[in-house]
């Protein structure tokens, strides 16, 4: 049987998708703090690639610059920074670190609900 | 590359950065005090090192590479001392242009960075210790 088809495992796959890609992009960042010139970089919201109407760098082959989807998932659009005007925002190590810790939580209640829900699953198959 | 293992890459080539940094630091703050041994001839000349974002063809990631070391040319402090082999006919020694200050800065800015890099290299694998407990008997 295919985990995908269920449509909590699929979201709950795509959602790490995303967390992937954004925890890709927030050491990119934090590597390059004291790189001149350089701009920091996020990924769309989740909402966003839900809605699939992503706008910005579209990763759809390993070798884009956004970089980091794998094949066969679907792709992440990343965007560079920008402030309330929209120009590009500075890199700093707060937000960096802030971006990592949300991540971090993210990723933790996503593998936590697809835990219990996969444990359901085994309840009603197994009966007990 | 997956994006996780593309995580860990980028933060490996931030540590050898500012490890990089670091080492220049120190060649900075050892040579503070480094004077010419021919008279009136220059001191030790401060390093520094500037960063690039380079995209890693191998691997389709976008990695930091430290530039080449470049001089600092800034002026050198001098100091009245006849009695010093460097000294010069006006009896003035060129001191290196290291700022003790500004290393020391320069160094804990690159201890921070080394440590927000390690942490970065710390959550990815959290990461996938977290997916991979996803197969654990529960």
């Amino acid at each position: 049987m295919e985990m995908e088809k269920v449509s909590l495992f699929k979201l709950a796959s795509q959602q790490a998708n995303w967390m992937e890609v954004r925890q890709h992009m927030v050491a990119r960042n934090v590597a390059n703090m004291n790189t001149n010139g350089y701009t920091p970089v996020d990924v769309v919201p989740f909402k966003q690639v839900l809605s699939q109407r992503a706008f910005g760098l579209s990763t759809t082959d390993q070798k884009h610059m956004g970089g980091g989807v794998t094949e066969g998932s679907s792709p992440v659009a990343v965007e560079v920074k920008t402030d309330e005007q929209g120009r590009a925002k500075k890199a700093t190590l707060q937000d960096e670190l802030i971006t990592a810790g949300e991540v971090r939580r993210g990723y933790e209640l996503n593998t936590a609900i697809t835990k219990s829900f996969h444990r359901m699953i085994l309840m009603t198959t197994r009966g007990a | 590359m997956d994006a996780l293992s593309a995580a860990m890459r980028i933060a490996g080539s931030g540590l050898e950065a500012q490890s990089a940094r670091l080492r220049v630091v120190s060649e900075n703050m050892a040579n503070a005090t480094s004077t010419s041994s021919v008279a009136g001839g220059d001191p030790y000349q401060r390093k520094t090192i500037s960063f690039s974002a380079e995209l890693d063809r191998a691997s389709g990631v976008e990695l930091v590479r430290s530039n080449a070391i470049a001089r600092d040319t800034s002026a050198y402090p001098t100091e009245f001392d006849p009695s010093h082999q460097a000294a010069d006919e006006t009896g003035l020694v060129k001191l290196p242009n290291v700022n003790m200050l500004i290393e020391m800065a320069d160094m804990r800015e690159a201890n921070r960075s080394y440590e927000a890099n390690l942490q970065m290299i710390r959550q990815v694998r959290d990461i996938v210790s977290m997916t991979i407990d996803l197969m654990r008997q529960s």
